[in-house]
């Protein structure tokens, strides 16, 4: 597991019921393409974070396979639809086998 | 005389029908033996990180694996990109494709093509996707976007790179 991964996520804490958010989300890592030489020429192997999902409440927002071409610290910014109260989980799926996760609970105005 | 010229005819155009039956399967299979090609390289990996985005060799080949038969057509997605890109290790990039169920960000000058792929869900507020890439060199990337009737939409954004983001 790489060290210092740290997981960032931004969206409103509370909406209207069916609004649609926008929501921000980055995640500190190196997002080693591969393709860099080390100083004895040799290539430094691929370490990235490959995919990304979001869902709310087991309802999939969006899920997105990452390439090497995505830079280092890799931030995305999507909306979502709200339809009530609920939480927000965010997965990241890294090269060597970890999972980050991190998970926002948003309520709605009455 | 006439009539061997006809069973001539129809046998020319038999094996030209076996012959393209042929030719389409042989792209399928040389497809599927790229594809075990590269579980095999990815063999001491676990299930979990095999790469989901394709790893094909040419444009044809990425756009074939998205597209399938069916050709982009031009318009209905925008990629929102500044034309000139001072540093070619971060450019700031939005795909907006209004009803598109799944994207696909390439970027043709880089070392691997596809870039990025996004599949929206149904709580997906809109289907736009914002990030930040690299750029090898100048070009012009692309998105595809796969509408839920199954056609496919194409847009292009030229952009000019001052330091390439990809040594």
């Amino acid at each position: 597991m790489a060290t210092g991964v740290k997981t960032r996520v931004k969206l409103p804490k509370q909406v209207r019921a069916g609004e649609v958010v926008t929501i921000k989300t980055l995640i500190t890592h190196r997002m080693e393409s591969g393709h860099r030489l080390d100083s004895d020429n040799q290539p430094i192997p691929r370490s990235i974070i490959h995919r990304f999902l979001c869902e709310f409440e087991g309802e999939l927002v969006i899920d997105l396979d990452i390439g090497p071409g995505i830079s280092t610290n890799p931030f995305f910014e999507f909306q979502a639809l709200v339809p009530g109260p609920g939480v927000f989980t965010f997965i990241w799926f890294d090269d060597d086998g970890a999972i980050y996760t991190d998970s926002r609970a948003i309520s709605v105005m009455s | 005389m006439l009539f061997i010229r006809k069973e001539m005819a129809q046998v020319t155009s038999e094996s030209d029908q076996k012959e393209r039956a042929a030719m389409t399967l042989n792209r399928r299979d040389a497809m599927q033996v790229s594809l075990w090609a590269l579980m095999c390289l990815a063999l001491p990996v676990r299930a979990q990180d095999l790469v989901a985005l394709p790893n094909v060799a040419t444009l044809e080949e990425l756009i074939y694996s998205f597209a399938g038969d069916a050709p982009p057509e031009k318009g209905g997605v925008s990629i929102g990109m500044e034309a000139i890109a001072e540093d070619g290790y971060r450019v700031p990039v939005t795909i907006d494709a209004p009803s598109a169920e799944e994207v696909m960000l390439i970027a043709p000058g880089n070392p691997v093509l596809p870039v990025l792929r996004a599949r929206f869900g149904p709580l997906a507020g809109a289907q736009s996707i914002a990030t930040r890439m690299r750029l090898g060199q100048s070009q012009e990337v692309f998105a595809l976007a796969r509408l839920p009737g199954g056609g496919v939409n194409r847009g292009a954004q030229a952009v000019s790179v001052i330091v390439g983001g990809c040594s």
